[in-house]
């Protein structure tokens, strides 16, 4: 038996940085959406 | 209501109700009750995560204040992503592999019994409140347009609720709310597609029109502790406000106990940090689009039709003056509206728009204060705007389909809240303090009798909750009262060197400068009451210190990765 089995099923959860950029890059793209729509329509 | 309007929110509560039951199976043991035996896919328990937070407050109240305040509430949400990805790391693997039951279980096991004990009453008294404001907002209104006495309309929402929540368990929570869930932004997404085929202009310049009335201003970046809604008290405060909300409030973190590994827990998050600030949007811009809908079909004078009755029999002289101006207002904004709508709209035309519609807010501001002072009642209408509109100009079938949707979002939030109360009360006081060594079908007949009893307290509540004014805050306000006082101990769980003691005291304290900022600062905006209830409970707590086991269980806690 592998390692990687004997410890259980490995995480298949991506790092914490990568998480990270990927929650903040979709938020930023939303930020961006929504300043668009204000800028355009707001000011 | 026409009567297939009726018969589709029938057919939606009975199906709800009998999927609900069916759920029951394999909740014979505490662990199926409460935790669906830690067997859920990931994407039920987010999508269940959602819909608890989306609550008919979201569906009638924020669509309202989309259409009056404009999109800038949005800035609430957005310290959501933050805060989840930081949980992702930190107290959701923790609690998911401690197999506990509740969040205030592992207080004790870090800290000692009295910290767990008055964590989860603090728990229970604002969730048991908030979850009677929760079937409050949508009875009230019910009340009010269908002419009902409100016990009829808090039946109606929390009887199927209660005996679904009862029998089925979490399991039945999670799968009824993926459906609510589905049904919920269906309905959003119909009424969208109606409103740009019935409002007379092009998306394009009805956006205009919203925009020239200040409704898609998004961003405030003022920083200023009495604005509620700014992008720092959203960036700062939502922050430490998602960060205890999901983090250690039973309601959510039952929710990602019941995944299969740590990983679906964690995964399940992220389906709101993606999709919490998007679905925000399109629910207040549903608000901003009733608002342009009713720059050209003329609305009424009182949203509420109970305002409308009383005013026009207590003083109808007063009522017809107040009338004929508001119709001259109306017919002044649309013309003005209509200029701005064309392609060679100037600023001068934008500042004429945005007059007459000031001219028109202040001659409904007169009418609502006429209002309060004959009935005695706070006039805030906001909540009744959606309704109105659902149900004079939505096309028969889809007004049902949105009002069983305000009752879906309801249910879904109340079961969930239920099902947490129901978890507290049982794992930590009941068998905590009065039964440690009952069998599981014993705990089992106390869970569902305190589900019950919880359900009917959230009914009472309801019934009085209608004259705390703007229901949206008021659920805000009563765990802001606590949240930060309690992320605060969560947080001092992770510094070894924090003790019992410190975190009991920190605790107290902490509450103590929320209280103390409340009364002596009113003008602090109650998002910041998350960072100072949270920072005080961290401060005193390091302080104080005595990081010593203080029991035999008591150990530091790690960040996992």
């Amino acid at each position: 038996m592998s390692d990687a089995k004997a410890r259980g099923t490995p995480s298949t959860h991506p790092p914490f940085r990568v998480l990270l950029l990927r929650v903040l890059g979709a938020e930023l793209i939303v930020w961006i959406l929504l300043w668009l729509l204000q800028s355009r329509y707001a000011s | 209501m026409h009567w297939i309007n009726w018969a589709i929110v029938i057919v939606w509560l009975l199906y709800v109700s009998i999927d609900g039951i069916r759920r029951s199976r394999g909740t014979n043991k505490l662990e199926g009750y409460f935790l669906g035996g830690r067997s859920l896919p990931w994407w039920v328990v987010g999508l269940s995560v959602m819909a608890t937070q989306l609550s008919a407050v979201t569906m009638i109240g924020t669509t309202g204040q989309g259409a009056v305040d404009g999109m800038r509430f949005v800035q609430f949400y957005f310290g959501l992503p933050i805060a989840l990805v930081i949980l992702g790391v930190t107290i959701v693997p923790f609690l998911h592999r401690a197999k506990v039951y509740t969040a205030y279980e592992f207080l004790e096991r870090r800290f000692d019994a009295k910290t767990r004990s008055l964590t989860s009453v603090l728990f229970l008294v604002s969730r048991g409140l908030s979850c009677g404001t929760i079937i409050a907002a949508p009875a009230v209104v019910f009340s009010a347009i269908f002419g009902w006495p409100v016990g009829w309309s808090v039946a109606l929402i929390g009887v199927p609720t209660v005996i679904y929540t009862m029998i089925g368990g979490v399991q039945a929570v999670a799968w009824t709310d993926v459906k609510q869930m589905v049904l919920v932004v269906s309905a959003l997404v119909a009424v969208v597609i109606v409103l740009l085929l019935r409002i007379p202009v092009s998306p394009d310049a009805a956006l205009h029109i919203a925009g020239a009335a200040g409704r898609l201003r998004v961003f405030d970046f003022n920083f200023k502790l009495s604005e509620t809604y700014t992008f720092w008290s959203g960036i700062i405060g939502g922050t430490f406000l998602m960060l205890s909300y999901f983090g250690t409030d039973q309601s959510q973190v039952q929710r990602y106990l019941t995944a299969k590994t740590v990983d679906e827990a964690r995964s399940s998050h992220l389906i709101s940090a993606y999709w919490k600030i998007p679905l925000q949007a399109l629910i207040l811009l549903v608000g901003v689009l009733v608002f342009v809908f009713y720059i050209f079909v003329s609305p009424p004078m009182y949203y509420n039709p109970a305002q409308d009755r009383a005013v026009r029999a207590a003083d109808p002289a007063a009522y017809a003056a107040l009338d004929t101006r508001y119709r001259a207002a109306f017919d002044a904004r649309q013309q003005a509206a209509r200029v701005v709508a064309t392609p060679e709209a100037t600023a001068e035309n934008r500042t004429a728009f945005a007059l007459s519609e000031k001219a028109m807010v202040a001659v409904r501001t007169e009418a609502l204060k006429k209002a309060e002072a004959v009935t005695g009642q706070p006039s805030k209408d906001v909540n009744y705007i959606i309704p109105h509109f659902v149900l004079s100009e939505l096309p028969i079938g889809l007004a049902g389909l949105f009002i069983a949707a305000v009752i879906a979002a309801a249910m879904s939030a109340v079961s969930g809240e239920l099902a947490s109360l129901s978890s507290t009360t049982v794992i930590d006081l009941y068998r905590r303090w009065i039964a440690p060594d009952a069998d599981d079908t014993h705990y089992l007949k106390i869970s569902r009798a305190a589900t019950g009893l919880w359900g009917v307290f959230a009914c009472i509540v309801a019934t009085f909750a209608a004259t705390l004014g703007s229901l949206i805050e008021v659920v805000n306000r009563y765990g802001s009262f606590f949240y930060g006082s309690i992320l605060g101990v969560f947080i001092l769980a992770m510094v070894p060197r924090a003790g019992a003691n410190g975190a009991f005291v920190g605790l107290i304290l902490g509450m103590s400068a929320v209280a103390g900022v409340n009364h002596w600062a009113p003008e602090v905006a109650f998002l910041w009451y998350n960072v100072i209830g949270a920072v005080a409970v961290v401060t005193v707590g390091l302080l104080i210190g005595g990081g010593s086991a203080q029991n035999s269980d008591a150990r530091p806690v790690t960040i996992s990765e």
